[in-house]
């Protein structure tokens, strides 16, 4: 199971890339392989404000509905409106072709201001590794 | 085919169900509930199991409303994406007046968005034989 050590990572399986002031956020390969074959992505709009641990849309896969949450505060910049088409890309690649959407973070928010509860690859591997 | 527990329950009558062709209300010994059931296979159904086929990908469950003009006319039973069709299906019990017009356009509210829905034939799909 891949977990790329330079993401952040919530309690809630999704990740997140920051790149200065904005955030990418996916969800991770455990949550796609979790969920199963996701046949519908709701994203948020552009410009909708986002708030850490709240949701803001949801993943269906053939088998149930998830709620996707923000793992931060900030706008929503973009999205990834190829998942409209081809849902399954969070399948086959959850950290790159499967990304969500990506959040202007807060002001003054940045790499080395990011909310407590994030978690760092380690901590995410040892959150999954009981799971298997 | 009806599942108990999603089509079939305490509150539901074979006829409902389309199994009318299952129940011999002329046994000899009678049994438990005959007189019920003579009554309801003469009247009109209550509800009728009806087949749907939805436009987008989102796939509806069971206990969500059905809608034609944005009024509840009946409630899905079972849901699922069907890889050999290819998009969402559902049985859902609606009033018998919605399925009378197959061309009427019906919508399932799904989490509150209200989707496109086409009734179609039961059972959704069958082998042609070759």
């Amino acid at each position: 199971m891949s977990v790329p050590a330079e993401l952040r990572y919530t309690a809630e399986h999704e990740w997140l890339a920051v790149d200065g002031p904005t955030a990418t956020v996916g969800i991770t390969e455990f949550a796609a392989r979790s969920l199963g074959d996701v046949v519908y992505v709701s994203l948020p709009s552009e410009g909708a404000p986002v708030t850490s641990e709240e949701p803001c849309g949801e993943v269906e896969s053939t088998k149930s509905v998830s709620d996707l949450y923000s793992p931060v505060d900030g706008e929503v910049t973009d999205v990834n409106a190829d998942l409209e088409d081809d849902p399954g890309l969070v399948n086959a690649d959850p950290y790159g072709a499967g990304w969500m959407f990506k959040v202007q973070l807060a002001a003054g928010a940045g790499a080395d201001d990011l909310p407590p509860g994030l978690l760092s690859a380690a901590e995410y591997e040892e959150l999954i590794k009981d799971s298997d | 085919m009806p599942l108990y527990g999603n089509e079939l329950g305490p509150d539901v009558t074979p006829y409902d169900a389309g199994l009318g062709r299952v129940v011999k209300l002329e046994k000899p010994d009678g049994f438990v509930g005959a007189a019920a059931l003579a009554e309801r296979a003469q009247a009109e159904p209550r509800r009728v199991l009806a087949g749907l086929v939805l436009a987008s990908r989102r796939v509806p469950r069971h206990g969500y409303p059905v809608l034609a003009d944005g009024r509840t006319v009946g409630t899905v039973t079972s849901g699922a994406p069907s890889p050999t069709l290819g998009r969402p299906i559902a049985m859902a019990y609606l009033e018998p007046a919605a399925v009378r017009d197959p061309k009427r356009g019906l919508a399932v509210d799904i989490r509150g968005r209200a989707e496109p829905a086409d009734l179609t034939e039961l059972p959704f799909y069958r082998r042609s034989r070759v």
